[in-house]
């Protein structure tokens, strides 16, 4: 389906809406075409494709509201969805939280998020880089077989366009290819903990998988004799973007959104302005990152997506608004509405109403390559991922969750493989902490999360408390 | 034979002609309403959603196409389209898919639920959750109690599965699901709670008692965390309640015996073994009326059943599908293993955009014979976990549990409640310290989901049961 088409069907809704006389009117529609080459415990697996379209309507009379969607694109279904949905809107009390729709506001960054020759890669292509990573990465060894247990590459495009009663207009084209693996070693017949790695590209298919096989392999080896150890109660840490990512989204990124602060749940609330993290931990949320995942020229209420500030110059800068809550505020939406389906149980961003959330979540690169970064601590810890990190109170940013896996550090080495250290700590004080960065950033690690992507690099920190 | 079967029926045709060796189509149509609240505010949103999954193997490759239609045009494009990719993976495959045989039958599964959830407007749904939230804010005395989350829905319609090895399987559906979360505040003290509740069977558990009561439970746990003590982290004897059991059930072990994760899991070396205490019995069960994870089918056609996986510590069968049954059929064959391994009916698929998975239904630790005394028995100190947060678990045998509320255990006797801990470990050596499972006066199943590459419902539980020894992530 083109974006022509999608804008016969967009444009045949608001005629059907506008039938309906409400005092507002949306309709947003989307449609996506996904391929998927599974890996599953070191075969190829299930080929796929999904083809997947519908639309979502918000309908206002006065403050009483109401939505609907339908995944059948036919003009009967359509127009009966639109009728249904006016006459909940009239039979609902008021919505004391609706400020109406958007108007149009902010330019668009114009990139290209879209590659038409990406999406014509034939799918014989993605069968032979699946292939690819699978010979790779079973290294033939008689002991301590390398097992590719999940993966999968995809190479997906999406559409949508959205149009509402108060002039916008706004489509968007996205190509997006995804590769990633999970990998485990086998010691003495014990599988060793999983080692997940991924590659995302709006622009390319992957032209280094055996590369891209062999350093999974090779990591998920290194981590085969994982062990519990006891370490003191509190340690210097250097967390991979996965970990950092993993507390990040659970207990940091909760507290930027406006919405949250409007309610009284963000540890963030009355420090806009305030300097309290050090001057080189900048952070932003960037919609418009041609390297992340969740990157387009426009939200999910049609306004431009943008670069915001989060922390700079140790001060914290900004909220990120969609546009109920910058109403709320007298301010200008940031770009950040998205129809995640935060439940898992409402498939199709067109089924689902937009709210905040962070785009890709930045933070600024240092100068450091990971020797450099570690090579001043005499004993500590490289967290790879944390399991448990959901466990986190982000109304205060406490944390908690347990190491799976990571390494020791001793004198500036990398050295044994270790798992099940539980960590504890507030994400402000772990941030107080901050030592430095890497110069490599790794886009998708938040991906994994599904709501957001991330570009982070591997950060290290003073101390971190070890609870058990 | 209605006008979809006929049009599913001649698809299946179709791939057969093509060359195709199996080939399933699962179409859905169904009436689907979410509604997400905070603190009260917020909407519904209602809609129709259909579509088709059709399944190929093609020269032992598997092909899936998903696409949002019944037309019998485009189902046919899906039929062609998933039968050339499974043709072009062939060509890279080194190993073929082979399925379970199955026996031909055709059912129709009419049912006509206590409350149809599509009878019930949108708009009464979401009064009777404001009308719990006002009931949570309102419930402490001292207002520390601050606000509440809802999300809800309700997936009701029609499944129409059928496939060439002559099974039809046409079947009613509904859903109905919440997740509640409140939380509170004293000084710098933050305190949350959270349930879920939920039904295979219609709309019923929505009724005003019910949410009442759990706005009871939700406003009294936080009350509870506020007043709690930080837990004292290290290696502990603990009391699980029936939803600590069930998520530990889930997580940390069910997972284990899903057949795609045996394979390569810590599960894998130890089939027909026994590898825990004579106290731990584990089922994935479909066929508890009503619960959330019970249907009479799969998404492959195959009649769900209760499967005990783990019989008095001893690993007993493995949760399959079609393709995993036949691969651990030739597994086992030749070994002296006695495991179960035949289709169990754990093919679920969250609707027609994916491909059915092997995952779990309710599952849950069977019932003992001792009194919650006699669990709290010898114990000088240790922990009495009530409720969870979530769980997580990998492969290679380690899990994580988030506890929402705790007691301390001192000297056999309950003691002070206790927040912000988690237990971990190793499920391996978690099971061989459990020392005893509780009366089935005791045993209780509640609704959850699980997040294995795509959502299922799942309900968890058990009775109260006993574990020597169990690693606490706590700060006190």
């Amino acid at each position: 389906m083109e974006i022509t088409d999608l804008r016969y069907f967009a444009s045949l809704a608001m005629d059907v809406g506008e039938k309906q006389k409400p005092d507002e009117f949306e309709v947003y529609l989307q449609y996506s075409d996904v391929a998927m080459i599974q890996i599953e415990n070191g075969r190829l697996g299930q080929i796929s494709r999904t083809i997947d379209n519908g639309m979502g309507f918000r309908i206002a009379y006065g403050k009483q509201t109401g939505m609907g969607f339908t995944s059948k694109l036919e003009e009967e279904v359509i127009t009966q969805t639109i009728q249904n949905t006016a006459m909940t809107a009239q039979k609902s009390r008021d919505n004391e939280e609706w400020l109406g729709l958007p108007e149009r506001s902010g330019q668009p960054t114009n990139k290209v998020f879209s590659n038409q020759k990406l999406l014509g890669t034939p799918l014989e292509d993605l069968i032979e880089i699946s292939s690819d990573i699978l010979t790779s990465c079973k290294v033939n060894r008689a002991q301590d077989p390398i097992i590719p247990v999940f993966g999968g590459v995809s190479l997906m495009g999406i559409k949508s366009i959205i149009m509402n009663s108060h002039g916008i207009d706004a489509a968007d084209e996205v190509s997006l290819f995804l590769c990633f693996l999970g990998a485990l070693s086998v010691r003495e017949g014990k599988p060793g903990p999983l080692h997940l790695d991924y590659r995302i590209s709006h622009e390319e298919i992957l032209d280094d998988a055996n590369n891209f096989s062999v350093e999974v392999a090779k990591e998920a080896y290194k981590l085969a004799n994982a062990k519990k150890v006891t370490v003191p109660r509190s340690v210097p840490v250097v967390l991979a973007p996965a970990a950092l990512s993993s507390i990040g989204s659970f207990v940091f990124l909760p507290s930027v959104r406006a919405d949250k602060k409007q309610q009284g749940n963000s540890f963030l609330a009355d420090r806009l302005g305030e300097e309290f993290l050090p001057r080189e931990l900048e952070m932003y949320d960037d919609g418009t990152r041609l390297e992340s995942i969740h990157s387009s020229n426009f939200d999910a209420e049609g306004i431009a997506k943008q670069k915001t500030v989060l922390f700079q110059d140790g001060i914290f800068q900004n909220f990120i608004y969609d546009f109920t809550s910058a109403a709320k505020d007298n301010t200008l939406s940031t770009g950040n509405a998205q129809r995640e389906d935060t439940s898992g149980v409402n498939p199709g961003d067109y089924a689902n109403i937009p709210s905040v959330g962070v785009n890709n979540w930045v933070v600024k690169p240092g100068n450091n390559e990971l020797d450099s970064l570690i090579k001043d601590i005499k004993y500590g810890i490289l967290i790879n991922s944390i399991q448990g990190a959901h466990q986190g109170v982000p109304e205060t940013g406490e944390f908690t969750g347990v190491i799976n896996p990571g390494y020791i550090i001793k004198n500036g080495e990398i050295t044994d493989p270790i798992l099940g250290l539980g960590i504890a700590g507030n994400i402000l004080d772990l941030f107080s902490n901050f030592e430095g960065a890497t110069r490599i950033v790794k886009p998708g690690a938040g991906s994994l999360l599904g709501e957001y992507d991330s570009l982070l690099p591997h950060t290290c920190f003073r101390e971190m408390r070890i609870v058990s | 034979m209605s006008i979809i079967q006929n049009i599913l029926s001649e698809s299946i045709s179709y791939g057969k002609r093509l060359g195709a060796t199996f080939v399933e189509l699962r179409s859905q149509s169904v009436e689907r309403t979410t509604i997400e609240l905070l603190d009260g505010k917020g909407d519904a949103i209602h809609g129709s959603d259909q579509g088709t999954a059709i399944r190929v193997i093609v020269d032992g490759t598997w092909g899936f196409v998903s696409v949002a239609s019944f037309d019998p045009q485009i189902l046919k494009k899906g039929v062609r389209d998933a039968y050339s990719i499974a043709k072009l993976g062939a060509k890279n495959k080194r190993e073929s898919v082979e399925l379970y045989p199955v026996q031909p039958f055709s059912d129709r599964i009419k049912k006509k639920w206590d409350v149809d959830p599509r009878e019930i407007p949108s708009v009464e749904k979401k009064d009777r959750f404001v009308d719990m939230h006002k009931r949570i804010i309102n419930s402490d005395e001292k207002n520390r109690i601050l606000g509440s989350t809802v999300a809800y829905a309700d997936i009701t319609g029609i499944q129409y599965y059928q496939n060439s090895d002559d099974i039809e399987v046409t079947m009613d559906k509904c859903i109905t699901w919440a997740k509640i979360n409140a939380n509170g505040k004293d000084g710098i003290i933050r305190a949350g709670a959270r349930e879920e509740m939920g039904s295979s069977s219609g709309y019923t558990p929505f009724n005003q008692e019910n949410l009442e009561e759990v706005a009871e439970i939700l406003a009294q746990r936080i009350i509870t965390n506020i007043e709690a003590k930080n837990a004292k982290g290290g290696v502990f004897p603990a009391v699980l309640a029936p939803s600590v059991a069930g998520v530990f059930a889930h997580e940390a072990c069910g997972h284990l015996f899903e057949a795609d994760i045996t394979e390569t899991g810590i599960i894998g070396t130890t089939l027909g073994k026994k590898i825990a205490s004579e106290h731990a019995t584990i089922i994935d069960d479909g066929t508890i009326p009503d619960a959330i994870g019970s249907f009479p089918y799969d998404d492959e056609g195959t009649s769900v059943e209760k499967t005990t996986i783990l019989d008095q510590g001893r690993v007993s069968a493995l949760l399959t599908n079609r393709e995993y049954a036949h691969k651990f059929t030739e597994i086992t064959k030749n070994t002296d293993s006695d495991i179960a391994v035949a289709p169990s009916g754990n093919a679920r698929a969250f609707d027609f955009r994916v491909e059915p998975l092997i995952r779990m239904r309710n599952t849950y630790f069977a019932p003992g014979d001792f009194t919650m005394e006699e669990l709290l028995e010898g114990i000088n100190f240790g922990y009495y976990f009530i409720a969870f947060l979530g769980g997580e678990a990998s492969g290679e045998g380690t899990f994580t549990v988030g506890v929402n509320e705790a007691f301390e255990i001192v000297k056999g006797e309950l003691g002070q409640s206790i927040r912000g801990v988690s237990i971990s470990g190793n499920t391996m050596e978690t099971l061989l310290g459990i020392s005893g499972a509780g009366k089935k006066e005791t045993f209780h199943v509640t609704a959850g989901r699980c997040g294995k590459f795509q959502t299922a419902f799942t309900g968890d539980g058990g009775p109260l049961v006993r574990v020597n020894a169990i690693n606490v992530v706590g700060e006190g």
